[in-house]
């Protein structure tokens, strides 16, 4: 008995002796072409029969000049005849030459294509035959687009999440992700919509190719309304696509602008943003109507993600901003915001011409409370006053927690000192009436200094200053009283 | 009419380049006088000290200044000197600049006809 | 390796520069724009000394075309670039301004046929001049590490005293993209003195 393994070497050996290379050369998934020296064909394959829908004998003793006359781009010729001439080998590289030999194949769903190539071509040792071999590389091809696309896709996805990370600019990033998806599906208008606080009303954030006139959406769209297709978006929490928006009910208001602008389809995606919240939306306005690609939606997907992240972490620096801004106990504004919005004051009234005050506000028996009652009973007695004062101000003025028990009210314009008066005597008011904390009843009153610009200074230190001396005076006046140095 | 004594220079890095331009040029049966140099410094030391020749074959590619900027410098020195750029690289875009300069374009390897007609043309 | 005489290896070189010459004008037409190169430097070595050089040379990793070829001499010859550069190179000879993270089949085709060109240009060149005749085959283009070059050069086939290394240095500048590579020419020592003695002739006729 021979081993399993000799008997296989033995059968290869006969089957390889009594190969039929004919045979084998039909069977091949390529082109297989022999020239003579002179460039004719004398033999082809099967492959090559079907695909150029001539028959084999027709094609022999030809060149395929003649059986393609003046259909074959010059550097096939060229690589051909130096092939056979000057027993050159040669390689045609598809992205080099996007046609080469006119042969076409028939996708899945029965049209014909043109078939990508790449072409070889071997000058025979020991004969003077060339042999051409033409390579089928369409699912290559296909490859490589969509590793080029996916690539590029990254690439500007890199950009814009660069952007989110080193600017601090919300409009910069959000710009970014529509001009990348208008470099992607070529012809087509975005935008970025973000829902309001009441969560009813979607508005224009961004859209930067579209003109204002568009832009005049800016009164925005109801969620309670007709349903278009951006509040679509919304309600649905998934891509809604309008494929035509001549054609569509919700669009009949919006049709001369949408004409006007090419906006032919409206394909709008949620922009969803942590703990599942729906806070605006991404739309595409192509000029042609029809509905997105498989890749389109992909895209989408992934810059409304984008376009999320930037919210995201705009939210998270206007918290920030918010934190370092603010005490933390009350809720006002602290000395640095205080300072800026001082400083801006200053500013405005100079250049206005208008006068505005400045309060230092003490409380008077705060140690006591802390002392009798503990620092808890302290801290809300803080938060309730806080809230008393502020509800005495107008939204443009301030009301700021400087220190423990110190506060600093300026009030953005007043008429006369008069007016100023009055306001602190509110305060005082306020500031004195007792406050109920479960059984305890707390009381505290307050001294105020008051400086009035520009007459008591027109510098940030030189009014605090002022105001400080006035406390000072109020205080040895007899405390919760008001009092201005002049 | 040609004149009996004609001079020219040959400037080419390589010395099988330049022998073998000077047999297509003896080969012509002219009675040409030859300076020869390798590269465009000795090209310029040649002509500053010798008669002006009638023309110039000069080589593009060579170690140092290239062929066009030896060309430049002798239509500046020398504007008399009717020059051919002989070259290896036969590229439009360099055949552009040559004639862009008044240059002929010679493209390697010469054939004593190229040349016979480049030296006998008014 | 005093094989040739310093007449020969200046013929040489100007043959070098008239195939890379007339490559650059083909890859310029293929281009539709203006492709450089030259050929600044040219040494014979031997194998040993090939794989020195191509040590200290090259770098790690390296993209190259390699084609067999045979007539008045036999051997391999191979255009080598530092890998990720192929792809710049590539790039630039089909317009394409992204640069890829990895070399796809399509883009090793079209270094193959880049190498090609090249290859072709200057063994037809060497073989026309000298009257002489070659044929190529098909190139393959390949990546590797510095290390396997000398395997995928077949530096070590037979007895590597009879064969010699034509190592080409060859700049290149395309649509701002420029960059050095080399070609080598594995040329078996039998049909060296061929080559010899073509250029002997070549030269005989010019002295």
């Amino acid at each position: 008995m021979l081993s399993s393994s000799e008997s296989s070497g033995f059968c290869l050996t006969e089957i390889l002796d009594n190969l039929d290379c004919t045979e084998l050369l039909h069977s091949l998934d390529g082109g297989v072409l022999l020239l003579d020296a002179e460039c004719r064909i004398i033999f082809c394959n099967r492959w090559f029969s079907r695909h150029t829908g001539f028959a084999e004998s027709s094609m022999l003793g030809q060149t395929l000049n003649q059986l393609f006359p003046g259909q074959l781009p010059a550097p096939l010729l060229d690589a051909i005849e130096t092939a056979c001439y000057q027993r050159m080998g040669r390689i045609l590289s598809y992205q080099l030459h996007k046609r080469l030999l006119p042969l076409h194949r028939r996708t899945p769903s029965g049209e014909l294509q043109p078939l990508r190539q790449s072409i070889l071509i071997k000058p025979l040792s020991q004969s003077e035959l060339t042999l051409v071999q033409c390579l089928d590389i369409t699912n290559a091809v296909k490859r490589e687009q969509h590793l080029r696309a996916g690539e590029r896709i990254l690439k500007l996805e890199r950009r814009v999440l660069e952007l989110i990370a080193t600017g601090d600019s919300l409009d910069m990033a959000l710009d970014e992700i529509c001009s990348t998806v208008e470099q992607l599906i070529p012809h087509t208008a975005t935008a970025v919509m973000l829902l309001d606080e009441t969560r009813n009303l979607l508005t224009i954030k961004s859209a930067p190719s579209l003109p204002a006139s568009f832009n005049g959406r800016e009164k925005g769209l109801m969620l309670s309304g007709t349903p278009t297709t951006c509040t679509q978006a919304v309600q649905l929490r998934s891509l809604a696509v309008t494929p035509d928006v001549q054609q569509d009910d919700s669009w009949q208001y919006w049709s001369d602008t949408a004409r006007e602008l090419h906006i032919a389809a409206c394909w709008a995606q949620p922009i969803i943003a942590a703990y599942d919240e729906v806070v605006g939306v991404f739309a595409c306005y192509p000029q042609t109507p029809g509905s997105p690609s498989e890749s389109d939606r992909q895209l989408l997907q992934r810059m409304a993600h984008l376009a999320a992240i930037a919210l995201e972490r705009h939210r998270r620096m206007e918290r920030i901003r918010f934190l370092a801004m603010h005490d933390p106990l009350t809720g006002l504004p602290n000395r640095s915001l205080l300072n800026e919005h001082l400083g801006r004051n200053l500013r405005r009234a100079q250049r206005e011409g208008q006068q505005f005050a400045l309060m230092f506000i003490d409380l008077d028996g705060f140690k006591q409370i802390n002392d009798q009652h503990g620092h808890d009973a302290g801290d809300d007695l803080l938060s309730v006053l806080a809230g008393r004062m502020t509800q005495q101000l107008r939204g443009t003025d301030t009301c700021a927690r400087i220190g423990g028990d110190e506060f600093v009210v300026m009030l953005e314009t007043v008429q006369n000192p008069e007016s100023a008066g009055l306001v602190a005597t509110k305060i005082l008011r306020c500031l004195s009436t007792p406050v109920q904390r479960g059984q305890q009843t707390l009381q505290v009153s307050a001294s105020i200094g008051i400086a009035l610009y520009p007459h008591d200074g027109t510098s940030a230190d030189a009014l605090l200053t002022h105001a400080d001396d006035a406390m000072y005076q109020a205080k040895a006046n007899g405390k919760n009283c008001w009092s201005r140095v002049t | 009419m040609i004149k009996t004594s004609l001079s020219l220079l040959l400037v080419d890095d390589s010395r099988i380049a330049r022998l073998s331009l000077k047999r297509q040029i003896q080969s012509l049966a002219l009675d040409i006088t030859l300076l020869e140099a390798d590269s465009a410094d000795s090209a310029e030391a040649l002509l500053a000290s010798n008669d002006t020749p009638d023309f110039a074959l000069i080589d593009f590619n060579m170690p140092g200044r290239d062929g066009l900027e030896l060309a430049e410098r002798i239509k500046q020195s020398y504007p008399q000197v009717r020059m051919a750029l002989v070259t290896a690289n036969i590229q439009d875009a360099l055949a552009q600049r040559a004639k862009e300069m008044g240059l002929a374009f010679l493209p390697k390897p010469t054939t004593a006809e190229q040349l016979g007609t480049f030296i006998q043309q008014d | 390796m005093d094989l040739f005489s310093a007449d020969e290896h200046d013929l040489i070189v100007e043959l070098m520069n008239l195939g890379v010459g007339r490559a650059a004008h083909a890859l310029s037409q293929l281009v539709s724009d203006e492709v450089l190169l030259s050929v600044p430097r040219l040494e014979f070595i031997s194998v040993p000394e090939a794989q020195k050089a191509f040590h200290k040379d090259l770098p790690p990793f390296l993209a190259g075309v390699m084609q067999s070829f045979e007539g008045f001499i036999n051997g391999r010859a191979a255009l080598l670039f530092p890998e990720a550069r192929s792809l710049e190179l590539v790039n630039a000879m089909i317009g394409e301004e992204l640069t890829a993270d990895e070399i796809t089949e399509l883009e090793h085709e079209t270094l193959a046929e880049l190498g090609n060109i090249l290859l072709n240009h200057c063994l037809a060149t060497l073989a026309n001049q000298l009257h002489e005749q070659i044929r190529t085959d098909i190139p393959r283009a390949f990546s590797i590490s510095a290390e396997e070059l000398s395997g995928t050069l077949n530096l070590n086939q037979g007895n590597p005293e009879n064969t010699l290394v034509m190592l080409v240095q060859i700049d290149f500048s395309l649509r701002n993209s420029a960059l050095r590579g080399y070609l080598a020419f594995i040329i078996d020592l039998h049909s060296a003195d061929t080559f010899v003695s073509a250029l002997r002739s070549y030269l005989a006729e010019l002295l």
